[in-house]
């Protein structure tokens, strides 16, 4: 039938033609979510191509397992639960998450400083998250923005709890920095102030 | 207390941020996952080219076979009594030349068998072809003549070419494999079959032939000692007596290649009189639309398609044929619909022990959408005609009618069927059957250009059996008007 962008298919319809393993619905499921599920996954990869591969695979686990879902929650936030443990069982693969970074690896980092906004302020702020090691920035990303608990990172992980609470205060500190290097924020650790440049 | 303070408002402010933040995958990754849930998407065109690609291949090869022009001996089948017969042929005709002599029609295959065995060749020529001498009955030693059963036999004997007087000369490659006579050898010889062997041998003294000299060979007083060898002949106009005879006896087959555009359309025939009952339309959690004509409410068009194909015929006369081959057909019919934002859509199935409902959804509604689209309802088939062909008149000129039945298989099937309420147009793959059968009829008139055949003519599809299972309550039968062309080639 080819692909058909539906604009107005609703969440009840995907959903219904996603159990009906109809590749319409899917499709459109699709087209919906996976920009910002792309996002998520790119916080935690390297790269791009990692990111896709986890999207790819996270996306295949939502249409074969769809029939799990069970109307408790939004169906946004399922999709992202699925999404990010697929970015962690990706990570886990090839990284360790238990590694200590001494902060002052942040002083190596090479982080251009930049005096006008390229780039949108959400994606600096990305792309800064993405300077972290692997182990700050997947503790940064699950705590932080995904909104696990240290207990449920540290099972995650398979890491100590106080391992995911050191690596959460020091990826915080090294993002700080980051972010005043680049003059998104304008001083650590006190008030946060966002440079009037990037003031909406 | 401040640190927790600006803890959770940096965490908000990552948060803020990066959920504004969006990235678009490649189209890889959803071609990927495609692949991943429903497969690889069929290639038709793979399947249409291998197909097609097998089938030339194969009637290329009877296509360019070679006719049959080996040298073959004939079995005798008649014993002494020919031989005897032929003896006596001989004599009456002694002054004639070499090939006449010779000939003989019917020689025992256990005999040739025995006699090839015994014949030992000369090679004259590393790579040429090679003269061996026959023997008269003086010639041929006592255990040649016990070997060979009857009064026939063959015997080479190189130290015996010196004796060209005496000597017959026969063909053969250098291996001496009388079956193995090269095609242009064979030729060859005729041409120059009605020659004098003296002829003959000055027209071509390249090949070095020797023949013998009629009347020394006929002088033989004893028959049975005689060497024959006939090589077949499909010319029947050649004597009797042929030396030489080629084996290629024309075919009652013939290879028809044909070319129809056509006009696609289907006939549906809804169910409201038969297994849906009224009671069960009632009991349907949606407003059912069998009682009404289908025909009425939907706007189908009719569209152009094809069929091309091969085909092998066997004349059982000069007026009938049977025919069978390979095609494909490629058919479709038009749509008129309109786009609407996706909704479910229900169509309701009937089978035997129970109705189910089949759920789906849908984007394109048959009223009431928001703009017109033509849906295009396209079928790719596989066929396996087998027909007659009958023509009354067959000159040069011809006039026919034929008919096939064919077993179809279609695949890459995506048709748009309409929902039980007859408001929407769904996805109908599932419900698709993918063997049916078709039937054909044509008349055509012909040209007949010696090997060739020229024909065209209007033809008739018809399919048997409903597009989808029988569980689908519409039944669709797909017809297809079209003109053939073919190109019909004799095989001799």
């Amino acid at each position: 039938m080819g692909n058909i962008n539906l604009p107005g298919m609703t969440e009840q319809a995907i959903l219904a033609g996603c159990l009906q393993n109809d590749s319409t619905a899917q499709r459109e499921l699709y087209n919906r979510y996976s920009p910002k599920m792309l996002s998520v996954c790119y916080r935690f990869a390297q790269n791009r191509e990692d990111a896709e591969d986890m999207l790819q695979e996270g996306f295949i686990k939502i249409f074969t397992q769809i029939h799990t879902f069970q109307n408790k929650g939004s169906f946004e936030g399922w999709i992202r639960r699925i999404i990010v443990h697929t970015s962690i069982n990706f990570l886990k693969k090839y990284k360790k998450f238990n590694e200590n970074v001494e902060l002052t690896y942040a002083g190596y980092l090479l982080v251009k400083e930049e005096t006008i906004p390229s780039l949108m302020q959400a994606k600096q702020v990305v792309e800064c998250i993405r300077l972290l090691p692997v182990g700050y920035r997947t503790v940064l990303n699950l705590y932080a923005l995904e909104g696990y608990n240290h207990k449920e990172i540290a099972e995650m992980l398979e890491i100590e709890e106080s391992t995911s609470r050191s690596q959460y205060t020091r990826a915080k500190t090294m993002l700080e920095n980051i972010l005043v290097k680049k003059r998104i924020l304008e001083k650590p650790g006190q008030e946060l102030k966002v440079l009037a440049a990037y003031k909406k | 207390m401040s640190n927790q303070f600006y803890d959770n408002e940096f965490k908000k402010y990552l948060k803020e941020q990066t959920d504004q933040h969006r990235m678009y995958p490649s189209d890889q990754v959803w071609r990927n996952i495609q692949n991943e849930i429903h497969g690889y998407r069929k290639w038709p065109a793979l399947t249409f080219i291998s197909v097609f690609i097998i089938s030339a291949l194969v009637i290329g090869t009877v296509l360019i076979k070679p006719h049959t022009q080996l040298a073959t001996v004939l079995p005798d089948t008649t014993g002494s009594k020919n031989t005897e017969k032929v003896s006596s042929n001989i004599k009456a005709e002694n002054k004639r030349n070499y090939v006449d002599h010779l000939s003989v029609e019917n020689i025992t295959q256990q005999t040739i068998t025995r006699a090839i065995e015994t014949v030992q060749p000369k090679r004259i020529q590393e790579s040429q072809i090679v003269t061996t001498p026959l023997r008269s009955k003086s010639d041929i030693t006592t255990n040649s003549v016990k070997e060979l059963t009857h009064e026939q036999s063959l015997v080479a004997s190189s130290d015996k070419m010196i004796n060209q007087g005496d000597e017959q000369t026969f063909f053969s490659n250098k291996d001496n494999d009388l079956n193995n006579l090269t095609s242009p050898f064979v030729s060859l010889m005729r041409r120059n079959f009605n020659a004098r062997p003296t002829d003959f041998s000055r027209e071509h003294p390249d090949l070095n032939f020797t023949f013998a000299n009629s009347n020394q060979y006929i002088s033989s007083d004893d028959a049975n000692s005689r060497f024959n060898f006939i090589l077949n002949s499909t010319q029947k106009n050649n004597t009797g007596s042929s030396f030489i005879k080629f084996n290629g006896n024309s075919s009652n087959l013939d290879f028809q290649f044909y070319v129809t555009p056509s006009i696609s359309y289907r006939r549906l025939v809804d169910d409201a009189q038969g297994t849906l009952s009224k009671s069960y339309i009632t009991a349907l959690p949606f407003a059912a639309n069998y009682m009404v004509d289908v025909n009425r409410v939907i706007r189908h068009r009719s569209a152009a398609g094809y069929e091309i194909g091969l085909s092998l015929g066997y004349n059982l006369s000069s007026k009938f044929a049977l025919r069978s081959g390979l095609q494909f057909n490629m058919r479709e019919y038009d749509i008129d619909a309109y786009v609407h934002p996706v909704e479910s859509a229900t169509i309701a199935l009937v089978s035997r022990s129970s109705n189910e409902l089949l759920n789906t959804v849908t984007g394109f509604r048959n009223i009431d959408g928001s703009s017109p689209i033509v849906l295009k309802n396209r079928y790719y088939e596989i066929r396996l005609p087998i027909g007659i062909d009958w023509r009354p008149v067959n000159e040069k000129f011809s006039w026919g009618i034929a008919a096939s039945i064919q077993p179809t298989y279609t695949f890459d099937k995506e048709p748009f069927i309409i929902t039980s309420n007859f408001k929407n147009y769904a996805d109908g793959s599932q419900l698709m059957r993918n063997w049916n059968i078709n039937t054909s009829f044509e008349t055509y008139l012909g040209y007949n250009t010696g090997k060739y055949r020229w024909q065209i003519g209007p033809q008739i599809r018809y399919q048997l059996m409903p597009t989808m299972t029988n569980s689908y309550p519409i039944r669709e039968y797909l017809v297809d008007y079209g003109i053939k062309i073919g190109l019909v080639r004799s095989l001799k």
